[in-house]
């Protein structure tokens, strides 16, 4: 009973930092854009129409809080994941012919997400997400600090490599999060699970 | 059956319209809040952040240094005024006026400048817009100025004031880091006006904007001298 209690906070904690780095994550994305803007690296810039127009001051210091917010969301859903509370499922292992499999289903508009658990190309579009999120927060760490960090070279090359390794880590973030979204439309009983966390098994009814 | 469990609220449907009635007023008080709220919580936020740099800014670790041929050419151009309005300071009457916690107060020539060892360095200069450039500057370390001077090494900044009106500051432990000059020469040739002359900061451990240009008066002191772009809500430290 005991164990009940701390398992549900914890799963609280778990949905809080969720949605802490949700929130902050689409609010980095977007005040990235304003700092794109200040000095685009390419001569065709979509963003121009899309970024909130907050200025590069205001930009950078929302950016700046957001990413510290980013950090303590980070931490908890870090540590509920590690202590095995805060999982809906596994993402390995990725099966390549499950994945097309899945994808065809998906085009034909007949894929059927029953069971519990992760279908494998989810397992992909989240690993690689996950993937985008490292190498976009690490190579931001390096655009910050570029010679404290320079240790980080190893990985980037150099701060202009950084910028674009962050441009590109952004652009498919912003990618994953529009099909992340629509999924979550498309079955609106993922929207209670993103929510308040994974859903209980539903009983059959006869 | 399957009916009445359509009218009946579940407990988890009954939590998620607590939550909605919770979140949704929340959310729209949240937003009206955010406009308050920003400068106070943003300012704090980059208070902390100026600690955090203070902490992670080590003096032995140096700034990348390139080959000539990486210099970027054409190097931009970039300053608060539009560049046929750089100011242009005579440098045989300019002189760099001293203030604050020195021993020695006379205003500093260039020929007293020129006079102390020389530092050549080719390095990043990079924008807090993001773009960056490859440069090469020359010119005594700030350390050796003030040594010069007599500088009082503990106290907390250095500030620099310019001639079109601009001003910043530094940490004195970024002043006193091996690569931190008072650069006189820009790619072998003395500084031209757009590009800082007669004098100019050249750290390429802090953000461009804290490389003041055509500098006329340096101060020591214990009281926080902010800067033109900080004052508008840059952060301070800039640390790179």
């Amino acid at each position: 009973m005991q164990f009940f209690f701390v398992e549900a906070a914890l799963r609280w904690w778990f949905r809080l930092a969720h949605w802490g780095m949700a929130i902050s994550t689409i609010g980095l994305i977007l005040t990235g854009w304003d700092i794109y803007n200040a000095a685009p690296f390419f001569a065709f810039n979509v963003l121009e129409y899309f970024a909130l127009d907050l200025g590069l001051t205001e930009a950078l210091r929302w950016h700046f809080f957001l990413a510290w917010a980013l950090i303590v969301t980070l931490s908890v859903l870090l540590f509920a994941k590690l202590s095995g509370l805060g999982g809906a499922g596994s993402l390995v292992p990725v099966n390549p012919r499950s994945v097309f499999k899945e994808l065809y289903l998906v085009v034909q508009l007949r894929l059927d997400h029953k069971d519990a658990g992760y279908l494998h190309v989810q397992r992909l579009a989240y690993l690689l997400a996950y993937g985008a999120f490292v190498l976009t927060a690490l190579s931001g760490f390096l655009i910050w600090k570029p010679v404290q960090f320079q240790f980080l070279d190893f990985a980037f090359n150099d701060y202009e490599t950084a910028r674009r390794v962050h441009f590109w880590g952004m652009s498919f973030l912003s990618l994953f999060f529009v099909v992340h979204l629509t999924m979550a439309l498309v079955v609106p009983r993922s929207l209670t699970a993103m929510a308040l966390g994974a859903l209980p098994e539903r009983k059959e009814q006869s | 059956m399957k009916h009445e469990m359509d009218t009946v609220l579940t407990r988890r449907e009954v939590l998620v319209r607590m939550a909605s009635a919770i979140v949704v007023p929340g959310a729209l008080a949240g937003f009206a809040a955010i406009k308050q709220l920003n400068t106070p919580v943003l300012n704090a936020v980059s208070n902390f952040n100026d600690e955090v740099q203070g902490t992670l800014f080590s003096p032995d670790r140096l700034a990348q240094s390139y080959e000539s041929s990486e210099i970027s050419k054409p190097f931009r151009y970039n300053g608060i005024l539009p560049q046929a309005y750089v100011p242009k300071l005579d440098p045989n009457t300019w002189r760099l006026a001293l203030s604050g916690q020195i021993s020695h107060n006379a205003p500093l020539s260039l020929q007293t400048l020129r006079a102390l060892p020389q530092h050549a360095q080719i390095t990043r200069l990079i924008c807090i817009e993001g773009w960056s450039a490859i440069g090469k500057w020359s010119g005594p370390l700030l350390q050796d100025v003030l040594m010069l001077i007599g500088a009082d090494i503990n106290a907390k900044y250095v500030s620099f004031e310019c001639a079109d009106g601009y001003f910043t500051s530094i940490d004195v432990s970024s002043a006193l880091h091996s690569q931190t000059i008072l650069a006189l020469d820009f790619l072998d040739r003395p500084l031209t006006p757009e590009f800082g002359a007669p004098a100019r900061l050249r750290i390429p451990t802090k953000l461009g904007f804290k490389n003041a240009k055509n500098i006329v008066a340096l101060s020591i002191t214990n009281e926080f001298p902010s800067g033109y772009w900080e004052k508008q809500g840059y952060n301070w430290f800039a640390g790179l």
